[in-house]
Formats: structure tokens, C-alpha cells, sequence
């Protein structure tokens, strides 16, 4: 197996766990009406750390992952996500993207601009657009919240799992590193 | 390379993919989207079977004097059920004669088919449930969901082994109801879900004669209109009715029972009459 498919392999294995540990924390806030959702997570180390065409890979089939159990159209998550992505690594060359803070702080800004962008979107399709921007404001701010808690776990466990798997981006050639 | 250049390539190679994306058959999509979602499934199940090991064993640490407690209760409750079966059966039999005789359709039958709820996806967008059972039991997309408090939703998608509930409480979902005591159809809508409160609901095209306040809340049941929810069961608590700007209705808010954002199982009525199917769905 070459290392690019292992990597994609390595990466869409921790997203698969951290949406359905997500949905295990959903399920248990489900009484106080509030949700968890952190897409701004399941996108920085691609956006951060892989190549382009690998990396848009791994967030594409991501957002499938996200799309395959919500009621929307197949390929929104993932154009959201895709979204979010290319925003990230158009800018990646001026941060010191190394830094797991700076992961966490952009996965926290992709998740505000995600959340923006369905707000805009989507808002009107609710029956009382008062109440339901308060819910998706609390909404926001307890991800926001648990995306800084869980954030350098699940940014460690990626560099981990593609260690385990002999496919770290700094272990690779530079060759591989540029085009994937 | 041009930096600006360099800067635009990502959304250019998310722009060929989004077009490669749209030039994809919808059929392919469409079993993508089933193959992934079958691929997560046991992820999902699994980790309700543990939640119910770790219930098992946490009841496994119940006294003695409680088990005989909760025994003593239940043969309580199964007398008291005993005597609602029978006049349950007596009244069905009244309701067969009356149908006879004045040569009205019945209403559908059902088979009552109980599920675990395999997770809860509560969001401002939708508000489903998970639960374990699908296509290998014969759900039926569009079969009505029920729990101890009342209705809780319809079928809205069957899986190989699981099946989505669409809830009341969604914004997707509207139904005919009625108020408790009168036979005229309102329409419910689901979708008011404010943080740390129940869910709420919305009504419009309420007769102008009917009242509601906090403090003498009205119960809505479902009209049994359409065929798709059997009539009678409980599906808010009307607290506050207003006169609607055309000044021909009213519209008004229900308060949804908080046990729905707290189910763990639920039954679905799978309909047995071809007539009370839901559209597009097969005959059993």
C-alpha cells in the first residue's frame, strides 16, 4: 500500500472516530438541546500539514462521511468542508503551522465561518428564526468550547496514527511532501 | 509560480472537483451515500449495545429489597393493564359494530414493532433518532413512531438494520391534530428548539373559538386525518394562542413533552392494511 493511500486511510480513521464520539456526546446532550459539532477539527491537519490534491482528498471524503447521516443534500458537508480547507491553505505558508495552538485557533475560525455560512444560508428554512438563532448561538459557543478542549488531543492523535503508520508528513521525502 | 497564483490554487482544484461532482450520475451518488452511511452503521450500533451492557451492569447493582419493590410495582401495573386490555377489547368490538352499521372505512391496523434508539441527533436543523431496527424487521418509510407520552415522529429513512425517525419536533415535519374534545384539524409544525427548554411547536389555522393559556393549556392529539398517525395520540400541550394577521385563525405555540429529548426506545406502527400505506411505500 503506497503511503499516500495510507495516509488517507490513517486520517479518515480518526475523523470516523472523532464524528462518532461527537454523536456519542450529541446523544447525551440531546436533553438539554444543545449540539457539538467541530468541522473546522476534521479539517486543519489536511489543511495544515498535507499536500493540496491529498489533503482535499481527505477533507472531501470527510464531508461524505458527514453527509451520508444528515438530511441534506450528498456533498454539502464535503463543499463546506472543501471550503474551509482551501481557505486554510491559501494561508498556511504564513503561519507557523507546526504549532498545535495555531491548529486549534484556525480549526476554532473555520468552525465560526462554517457556522456563518449555514447561519446566511439556512436560517429562513426555520418556522421561529428568534429562537432558533439563540439555539445555534449556544450551539456555537459549547463547540467552540469543546473544539479548544478536544482540539490538541485530536490533532496529537492524527500526527500519532500517521506515525503508526510510517506515513508522518515530516518523515516523508520532500519530493512526496510537495506533490503527494 | 506567481504567489497569487499560488494562493488561488486550492479553491481552483476544489472548483474542478465540485464540477467533476456535478457531472457524477445521480445514481452513483446516491449508492455513495448508502454505502458510507452502512459503513458508519456499526460504529453507531455498536456503541449503543455497550451503553446498554454498561445499564445492564449498572442495574445489576440494585438490592434485593428493590427488586422485590419494583416486582410488587409491576404486578400492580400488569392488573391495572389486565383490565385496560379488556375494555380496550370491548371497545374495539363497539367500534367494528358501529363501523359496520353505519358503512364507515375503518381506520388502518398496525403491527407495533418496539425499537432501541441507537442515538439521538438533536440539531436546530433536524431533530432525529437512530434506532435499531430497519429493513430487516419491515419498517416502512413513513410509518408513525410512538412512545409513553404520545407521538414522537414518522419514519423517514430504512436502512439494512436501522431506520430514521424524523421527531415532531423537527422543523420537516407537519401534521393534522386536533384539540382534545373537538374535531375541527389544525396544523402542527415542529422546529422551535431553544437551549436548555423542551422543544416547542407552532400552530396555525386554529378556529377562533378555542383558548389556551399557561396557566389552562390544551392537549393536541393527532386528527387521524390522511391515514398516516392513528387518531388520539398525544402530541402537544397548546399554552398560548394569539389571533393570526388575517383575523380568520388563530396560531398559537405547543410545549412538546421534555421525555422526548430523552428517548431511549420507542415503537413503530408498521401499517398491515395496503390502503394506509405511506405513499411509495411497498405492500407488506
Amino acid at each position: 500500500m503506497n503511503a499516500a493511500f495510507r495516509q488517507v486511510l490513517a486520517l479518515l480513521a480518526c475523523a470516523t472516530g472523532l464524528i462518532a464520539l461527537l454523536g456519542q456526546a450529541n446523544h447525551e446532550l440531546s436533553s438539554f438541546a444543545l449540539t457539538l459539532s467541530s468541522p473546522g477539527l476534521l479539517v486543519v491537519y489536511s489543511a495544515l500539514r498535507l499536500p493540496l490534491s491529498r489533503g482535499l482528498v481527505v477533507t472531501g471524503l470527510t464531508g461524505l462521511l458527514l453527509d451520508a447521516g444528515a438530511p441534506i443534500p450528498f456533498g454539502s458537508h464535503a463543499l463546506l468542508l472543501g471550503l474551509g480547507y482551501c481557505a486554510l491553505h491559501g494561508v498556511r505558508a504564513r503561519l507557523p503551522r507546526e504549532e498545535t495552538l495555531v491548529g486549534v485557533v484556525a480549526a476554532i475560525f473555520i468552525n465560526l465561518g462554517l457556522f456563518v455560512v449555514l447561519a446566511f444560508a439556512r436560517l429562513g428554512e426555520l418556522p421561529d428564526p428568534g429562537s432558533a438563532a439563540l439555539r445555534l448561538l449556544s450551539d456555537l459557543l459549547v463547540s467552540q468550547l469543546a473544539t479548544a478542549l478536544i482540539g490538541p488531543w485530536f490533532l496529537a492523535l492524527q500526527s500519532r496514527a500517521l506515525e503508526l503508520a510510517g506515513v508522518a508528513p515530516s518523515s516523508l521525502p520532500a519530493w512526496s511532501r510537495r506533490f503527494g | 509560480m506567481p504567489r497569487r497564483f499560488d494562493q488561488a490554487r486550492p479553491f481552483l482544484a476544489l472548483g474542478v472537483a465540485l464540477l467533476a461532482w456535478l457531472l457524477l450520475p445521480a445514481l452513483f451518488k446516491r449508492f455513495a451515500r448508502l454505502g458510507i452511511y452502512e459503513l458508519q452503521a456499526p460504529v453507531e450500533v455498536s456503541a449503543s449495545y455497550v451503553r446498554d451492557l454498561q445499564e445492564f451492569w449498572s442495574e445489576k447493582t440494585r438490592s434485593k429489597n428493590e427488586l422485590i419493590e419494583a416486582a410488587r410495582d409491576l404486578s400492580r401495573l400488569n392488573s391495572a393493564y389486565e383490565l385496560r386490555l379488556a375494555e380496550d377489547g370491548r371497545l374495539r368490538a363497539e367500534i367494528d359494530r358501529l363501523e359496520a352499521l353505519l358503512r364507515l372505512p375503518s381506520y388502518g391496523e398496525f403491527r407495533a414493532e418496539p425499537a432501541r434508539v441507537v442515538r439521538r441527533d438533536f440539531t436546530a436543523w433536524w431533530q432525529r433518532l437512530v434506532i435499531r431496527k430497519g429493513g430487516n424487521h419491515g419498517l416502512l418509510v413513513g410509518s408513525p413512531v410512538i412512545y409513553s407520552g404520545g407521538l414522537a415522529g414518522r419514519i423517514s429513512e430504512v436502512h439494512a438494520t436501522t431506520a430514521v425517525v424524523e421527531l415532531i419536533s423537527s422543523p420537516g415535519l407537519r401534521l393534522a391534530a386536533v384539540f382534545e374534545g373537538d374535531d375541527r384539524p389544525v396544523s402542527f409544525q415542529g422546529g422551535v428548539n431553544p437551549p436548555l427548554r423542551p422543544a416547542e411547536g407552532l400552530l396555525e389555522f386554529v378556529p377562533l373559538d378555542i383558548f389556551a393559556t399557561p396557566a389552562s393549556p390544551r392537549r393536541l392529539v393527532t386528527s387521524g386525518l390522511g391515514g398516516v398517525y392513528p387518531p388520539g395520540l398525544a402530541v402537544a400541550e397548546v399554552f398560548q394562542l394569539e389571533p393570526s394577521t388575517d383575523g380568520l385563525f388563530k396560531s398559537g405555540r405547543a410545549r412538546l413533552d421534555p421525555r422526548l429529548g430523552r428517548l431511549s426506545e420507542v415503537t413503530v406502527l408498521v401499517p398491515l392494511d395496503g390502503d394506509f400505506l405511506p405513499a411509495g411505500a411497498p405492500k407488506p
